[in-house]
């Protein structure tokens, strides 16, 4: 080598190691201030630590390696200064006494790296250096060595870093702090440089080691997977499918020895390599879909070409592309899907939650499509025998979820029932249902609809006993309007299955009268039928028969009885046995009551679309309109109804359709209230009312809300029967004890501020919507006791663990198969719960129960009610946040929280996507075996998520587990799957072998034998 | 050396002995043999934990007698231990550099903290509610063997009893904490479901209550209490190698003779973990690196201690920034005056975080002077403001350049630009705050309606 060569290599050499130092400076000064500014025993700051270590032995190492390209005589003596083993010692913490002495020695760093662990630890315990320093210092050493040596082998390592503060280096396993991360969510993003951002451990048990598993809340960094828009899709799901095994994680994660098993790579570059290229991979997940329906679904055939062809669009879904036409096609179904779906009560309300499943459906089915393809195809997303049938007998509508039972196809139909009242004494302040104004004590009731009022507002009421509140808007109305003209009531198109040239009532609602009515007048149906169309509501006109029939929702017992009061109208062809579940598909005649001009004209609602040939229709003969009631047909009127309830359910959805095409069928009158008391006829037109928002939360003004008390009252507990005795827990809402009523129960008390009517009204809507769940996921409900100040919420008592403790409990194993398997049972219970259009709103681990492998969900719909009752002390601009609470919130909800202690269902925007954001969260729990965000305090998680930045589970090597963790935490509500989806997709995916074992009991593995 | 530090601190811890376990004894004696530094006493009381669960399963009844017996030990403990603690107590004073005045009301502090001894619920007479903080309820209690007034603590905790040890002993660490600007300790203990921490009675209360009644604080005032936050925070750091971790107006606390103190800091990870809730507000003192979740340290605090003190100056949170005329009215100038650097900035944030659909103008009403601030905001949006936007200011022609300086270095959102607690300390405004003669207790009692005496006696 000349010498202007081997100057110009010093010179080199020279270069690279000052500028390597001033990085080890800053590294080194970095350390400094993380050791002694920050408390070191927080997790941040030691894997912030570790990093700087890492990184600082990887400098060094470059500094002896930039130093060795120079032969050893040609080093001057300045690069010989380099590195510094002084600063190496001070980097690994070493006491300066120590530091000073070998120094003395003038051991260099080379020196060290060549010393055998004998004789440094000699060295240093002359020094009089501790232990931990002494092991510090070996560590630190050998790593250095490592490196040095697998950097010429031109390898590069992960784990470079001791535990250099206080509380000792016994060997506690230290996750690499971004490599785990960077490993799996390499490439794309992973340009990054690591040791920015921090990492936190979690306390977990999976994986043999207790922290594996890292968080990275970073802002915008790679490791955190940004769910924010959609295009970030693909190459996550890709990514995450190159992540090589779990094994090197663990093996890494001890202190390293100098043989080094195998490392996890960390260069970027190699990262990617390991990998398929992402498109591929993506794509692989659609026959997945694909092939579900060959097994599930029923018209699996339509379905398979259906995909085939919309492979792209689909895909386009899956990633979260852009629809081309979803755009387009969602007005259209978002009407039909409303009609269809949506109960009078819950309809309207709901129409937002509805059109955002609704939006789901379109995007599974690729909307692009035209509807008769989309209609034969309801996919494997919707599990839904009934669905299915339903469009497999038309070819022409989309298929509807399961919507609730009050799908009112609307025809127009006359209403007139009177209402039975009964003096009544309220033990509360009540508001009257006609002229809302506060009925002080006294008042009158009605029997059958529970609306409450004064006796001089009965007396004027209407007949319209039994009228949802919308409908009853439109009476009014119509009496206001005085004149023949009858109101358009503009409904939403009916939904599928129904031909469009049916001219019948399609009313789900069943509608049931109390059998004798004494003195009612008579019944007329209208006859003449509005052209109905699918879909529109046809204009009544005064002629239209009055329709009679009355929703039922609240005996589902009675759904199934028959009771079929003979029938007046002769020529009513009523079909018993098709009416059965279903809607009346046509008014029905009353022949007799022709004959019978009411003595009194009364008002009868008319329903917009009345369609029967029935004869007879009157005009009010006060001139308010063409509403006559007709109770006394009542008795004899038969009418098959179909309570809301069952048109959730599916077999009834099924039937429903299936009766649609008797065009003239009557609709029957079914007596199923068993109450038989006779009621005033009411005679008198109504002047106006109020205006009854139908968006409110159901108040006691609501029709519902009477609808509801008559529930209340079949489910209602004394409470002088329940035994309470221990507490098994508290909460946010009161306290629940295990308790004895006929059994073992658990019995939620609730602390409500006895004069707050809101809070009382919610406890009873919450209730009343109790009577609607029976499944087996979803934990019985018994009873309440509403007496006050007792408030009580009765279930049957759950045995297991909590999922909370399930866990976290270190002895637990929790392998893939069980946790599929118990996510499977969530996701149906909570399919269930929105099927029959019941929120959760509160989803966590510690509201499921593990009963010997069951899961049973529970306080499902408390929300509302705990939420209103807690921290009435608070002051008005803190908002408490429950511990917990907010790792389960969608972001949509999170960013909407105001900073007050008074909360009502309205303001938080909880919708069935909410609620499977939770499930992401629990998925997130069973995998990883913590909640996301563990460790950060709530205004960061609050800013975090609702920038659309989650938790990755990095230990979790499952693409498919991570997939639906994505597609459930994703930030737009309408791009979560429904649980419908969710538990096809759960069975899909990969268990191990070994799921069942003779002594696990049957109904464990139940959802593991459907697809067996 | 390292065993005698382990012996003093063991002295320290005894003074104010509360509820003392078996375990605990062992645990005190244990703690001779190994280092000192506070993570391995926080490493051993983890340690205890899984021993007490193993231990104490069947201990439910014999713990009553076995407490009266520690009582006891503890009381011949105590008396033979009262020379050495004294002596270990002179020398921890000497390290704290303290003027006369501190020193003496220091030791006066310890003093009356010996008489104290164990705290237990039976002594506490309620004299009436100070105010309700994060997860707590604080009431002024007296101590009734003693005589002593202190401000109790309550937070309702329904936990384990393994967890709720952990959380006392992890509190035993407020014995240690003795400085001028530390809001003195008694001791902590559980009962009823509640844990109680005793601390220091101080009249004037919290900078939130006192900024209530006086509307907004004078500069000169700020500086003593910008000097007094800085150096507590800067004795935790050094002494305890802690932050604070919640600075705000209501953790810092005055009292009639002029003293400041921080007060609710971070000491206890238990606690903070177990505490039933968080509590956010319309208010939020977290420094952006905070609430992204990134690595944050002590310059977290000096985020916290300038939004603090932006807000006592102005009279009002100042996030997001009030209109240039309403900042005019607050200080009662033409709105011409202020600086036109405020002025633009503060009436045209960028749009640029805006969540969709939710204009950051129309969500927060204008506020009239000294009054609440903004109608809230979600939370969101607070965050986000802190998070992306520039940085509340203050008016130039209304405060001294040194004192606008020297918030502008504490609210710099990049942690590694904001100033330490070593150039604040060196920082203009402090010089020359510390220079500054203010009668800071006659303003504490001028506006809080106090009698200025000395904080040692002990009076209703």
């Amino acid at each position: 080598m000349g010498t202007e060569e081997r100057e110009e290599a010093v010179k080199k050499a020279l270069e690279s190691c000052k500028t390597l130092q001033s990085m080890i400076d800053i590294s080194a000064s970095n350390l400094n201030g993380l050791r002694t500014m920050c408390e070191t025993s927080h997790d941040l700051t030691q894997t912030e630590i570790r990093t700087l270590e890492g990184k600082l032995v990887k400098l060094f190492s470059k500094q002896l390696q930039a130093k060795n390209k120079v032969p050893e005589e040609q080093r001057t003596a300045e690069l010989q200064r380099y590195p510094s083993v002084k600063q190496w010692l001070e980097v690994v913490d070493i006491q300066p006494v120590a530091i000073r002495g070998i120094e003395n020695k003038n051991i260099s760093l080379e020196d060290l790296l060549k010393m055998t662990k004998v004789e440094i630890v000699s060295l240093m315990s002359y020094y009089g250096a501790e232990e931990g320093e002494t092991i510090r210092l070996l560590s630190a050493v050998n790593h250095l060595r490592t490196f040095t040596e697998l950097q010429c082998k031109g390898d590069s390592t992960t784990d470079l870093y001791w535990e250099s503060w206080a509380g000792g280096f016994s060997g506690s396993p230290n996750t690499p702090p971004k490599r785990t991360s960077t490993s799996s969510m390499p490439a794309d993003f992973g340009d990054r440089d690591p040791p920015q951002t921090p990492t936190l451990r979690t306390p977990d048990r999976r994986a043999s080691d207790t922290r594996d598993r890292t968080l990275y809340p970073s802002t915008g960094d790679s490791e955190t997977y940004i769910s924010e828009d959609d295009e970030e899709f693909p190459s996550f799901l890709t990514n995450a499918g190159m992540t090589p095994p779990s094994t090197p994680t663990i093996l890494t994660r001890r202190p390293t020895p100098p043989a080094t098993p195998p490392l996890r790579v960390i260069q970027k570059g190699k990262m990617k390599t390991p990998g398929t290229p992402p498109p591929s991979k993506s794509n692989l997940q659609l026959p997945e879909y694909q092939l579900n329906p060959l097994t599930r679904s029923r018209s699996h055939e339509a379905q398979l070409t259906h995909r085939t062809t919309n492979k792209i669009e689909d895909y386009n879904v899956l990633v979260g592309g852009t629809l081309p036409k979803r755009g387009k096609s969602k007005p259209s179904n978002l009407k039909i899907q409303d009609s269809m779906g949506g109960s009078w009560e819950t309809g309207l309300q709901n129409s937002k939650g509805v059109s955002e499943s609704e939006n789901r459906l379109n995007t599974r089915h690729s909307s692009p499509l035209t509807s008769p393809v989309r209609s034969s195809s309801p996919g494997p997303y919707w599990n839904n025998p009934t669905a299915e049938d339903y469009t497999s007998r038309s070819a022409t509508l989309p298929v509807m979820p399961p919507r609730s039972p009050g799908a009112r196809v609307g025809r127009s139909m006359g209403h007139s029932i009177n209402h039975r009242w009964v003096k009544n004494q309220f033990w509360m302040t009540q508001t009257c249902f006609y002229c809302n104004k506060a009925i002080m004590f006294k008042g009158v009731k009605c029997k059958d609809c529970k609306v409450k009022c004064h006796q001089k507002c009965a007396q004027r009421a209407p007949p319209s006993c039994g009228l949802p509140p919308d409908l009853e808007k439109v009476f009014r109305d119509t009496l206001q309007a005085g004149t023949t003209n009858s109101p358009k009531l503009e409904r939403k198109p009916i939904p599928t299955g129904h031909s469009p040239d049916l001219n019948t009532d399609i009313h789900p609602n069943k509608v049931h009268r109390t059998s004798s009515e004494p003195s009612c007048a008579e019944l007329r149906v209208n006859q003449n039928q509005t052209a109905d169309h699918v879909g529109s509501v046809g204009a009544w006109t005064h002629n239209s028969a009055d329709y009679k029939y009355r929703t039922w929702s609240h005996k589902e017992k009675v759904r199934d009885q028959m009771q079929v009061p003979p029938f007046p109208h002769g020529d009513s062809s009523s079909n018993p046995s098709s009416t059965t579940s279903s809607t009346p598909s046509s008014p029905f005649q009353p022949s007799s009551s022709d004959s019978q001009p009411s003595p009194m004209t009364r008002q009868a609602f008319r329903f917009p679309d009345v369609t029967s040939s029935l004869s007879g229709s009157e005009v009010d003969s006060q001139g308010r309109g063409d509403i006559i009631l007709d109770c006394k047909h009542l008795t004899d009127t038969v009418d098959t109804v179909k309570s809301e309830d069952t048109v959730k359910s599916e077999e009834s959805q099924g039937s429903d359709k299936t009766e649609v095409a008797d065009s003239d069928t009557l609709k029957t009158l079914q007596q199923v209230d068993s109450i038989d008391s006779d009621v005033d006829p009411m005679e008198r037109s109504w002047p106006t009312r109020q205006n009854s928002d139908p968006q409110e939360p159901p108040g006691r003004n609501d029709w519902r809300w009477h609808q509801r008390s008559s529930v209340l009252s079949e489910w209602d507990i004394p409470y002088e029967e329940l035994e309470i005795q221990d507490l098994i827990g508290a909460g946010r809402f009161g306290r629940v004890f295990k308790g004895k009523w006929h059994g073992d129960v658990a019995i939620k008390v609730f602390n409500i501020e006895t004069d707050n009517d809101l809070q009382l009204a919610s406890f009873k809507t919450e209730v009343s919507m109790f009577r609607k769940t029976r499944h087996e996921n979803l934990v019985l409900f018994m009873g309440a006791c509403m007496k006050l100040p007792h408030l009580a919420i009765v279930t049957s008592l759950c045995k297991g663990k909590t999922l909370y403790d399930t866990v976290r409990d270190r002895r637990e194993t929790l392998n893939m198969s069980r946790i599929v398997n118990i996510a499977t049972q969530i996701a149906q219970g909570m399919g269930y719960l929105h099927a029959r259009e019941i929120l959760h709103k509160d989803l966590k681990s510690k509201n499921i129960f593990l009963e010997n492998g069951k899961v049973v969900i529970t306080d499902f719909g408390l929300f509302s009610v705990t939420k209103l009752i807690q921290y009435g002390e608070r002051k008005d601009d803190t908002l408490a946040i429950p511990p917990g609470w907010l790792p389960y919130l969608a972001p949509e909800v999170i960013t909407s929280l105001r900073a007050t202690s008074q909360y009502t269902d309205s303001d938080l925007p909880f919708s069935q996507a909410s609620d499977v954001y939770a499930f992401g969260t629990v998925w997130y729990e069973l995998l990883v075996g913590d909640l996301p965000f563990k460790t950060q305090p709530a205004e960061s998680i609050i800013w975090q998520v609702g920038k659309g930045l989650r938790q990755s589970p990095s230990n979790v090597q499952s693409r498919d587990a991570k997939d639906i963790l994505m597609q459930c935490w994703k930030t737009q509500p309408d791009k979560r799957p429904q649980f419908s989806d969710l538990t096809q997709t759960l069975d899909r995916l990969p268990r191990k072998r070994l799921t069942r074992s003779p002594s696990t009991p049957l109904h464990l593995s139940r959802s593991a034998e459907s697809i067996i | 050396m390292a065993d005698a530090k382990a012996k003093r601190k063991r002295d320290l811890n005894k003074l104010g002995l509360t509820i003392a376990t078996p375990a605990d004894e062992q645990n005190a004696g244990k703690s001779d043999t190994t280092s000192t530094t506070k993570q391995e006493v926080k490493e051993q009381a983890s340690d205890e934990v899984p021993k007490k669960k193993v231990g104490k399963g069947g201990s439910a009844q014999p713990k009553s007698s076995a407490k009266q017996q520690q009582r006891v030990s503890v009381v011949i403990k105590q008396t033979a231990e009262q020379k050495s603690n004294y002596d270990a107590l002179q020398k921890k004073l000497e390290e704290l550099e303290l003027d006369d005045q501190q020193r003496k009301r220091l030791e006066a502090f310890l003093t009356q903290k010996e008489q104290v001894g164990e705290l237990n619920a039976e002594d506490l007479e309620k004299l009436g509610e100070l105010g309700a903080g994060n997860g707590g309820v604080v009431t002024k209690v007296k101590h009734k063997p003693s005589g002593l007034i202190m401000a109790r603590k309550l937070i309702h905790l329904e936990i384990k009893p393994a967890i709720r040890n952990q959380i006392i002993r992890e509190l035993k660490v407020l014995h240690e904490c003795n400085s001028p600007h530390i809001v003195g300790f008694y001791g902590a203990f559980y009962s009823d479901g509640e844990i109680s921490i005793c601390m220091e009675y101080m009249d004037g209360g919290s900078l939130d209550l006192i900024l209530k009644k006086a509307g907004k604080i004078h500069e000169q005032i700020l500086g003593k209490i910008s000097i007094a936050v800085l150096k507590g925070l800067t004795y935790l750091r050094e002494k305890h190698q802690i932050m604070h971790r919640d600075v705000k107006p209501s953790n810092i606390l005055v009292n009639s003779g002029g003293e400041i103190k921080l007060c609710d800091f971070g000491v206890s990870g238990q606690l903070i973990d177990s505490m039933a809730n968080s509590f956010v507000g319309t208010r939020s003192y977290m420094s952006p690196e905070r609430l992204q979740g990134t690595h944050y340290s002590v310059q977290s605090d000096i985020w916290s201690m300038g939004l603090s003190l932006v807000e006592m100056a102005v009279g009002r949170y100042p996030i997001p920034p009030p209109e240039p005329k309403d900042m005019a009215a607050i200080f009662d100038v033409p709105p011409e005056s202020l600086d036109p650097d405020y002025a633009a900035s503060s009436s045209s944030p960028s749009q640029a975080g805006r969540p969709a659909g939710r204009p950051l103008s129309n969500t927060f009403n204008m506020p009239h002077p000294g009054g609440d601030g903004p109608r809230p905001m979600a939370i969101f949006e607070l965050l986000d403001y802190i998070v992306n936007e520039s940085p509340p200011k203050l008016p130039r022609k209304i405060f001294t350049d040194k004192f606008i300086d020297f918030v502008d270095k504490c609210l710099v959102k990049n942690p590694a630009e904001r100033a330490d607690l070593k150039q604040l300390m060196v920082h203009p405004f402090i010089k020359r705050s510390e220079s500054e003669d203010v009668d800071f207790a006659g303003w504490v009692c001028k506006t809080m309606n106090l009698q200025p005496r000395t904080p040692t006696h002990t009076t209703v």
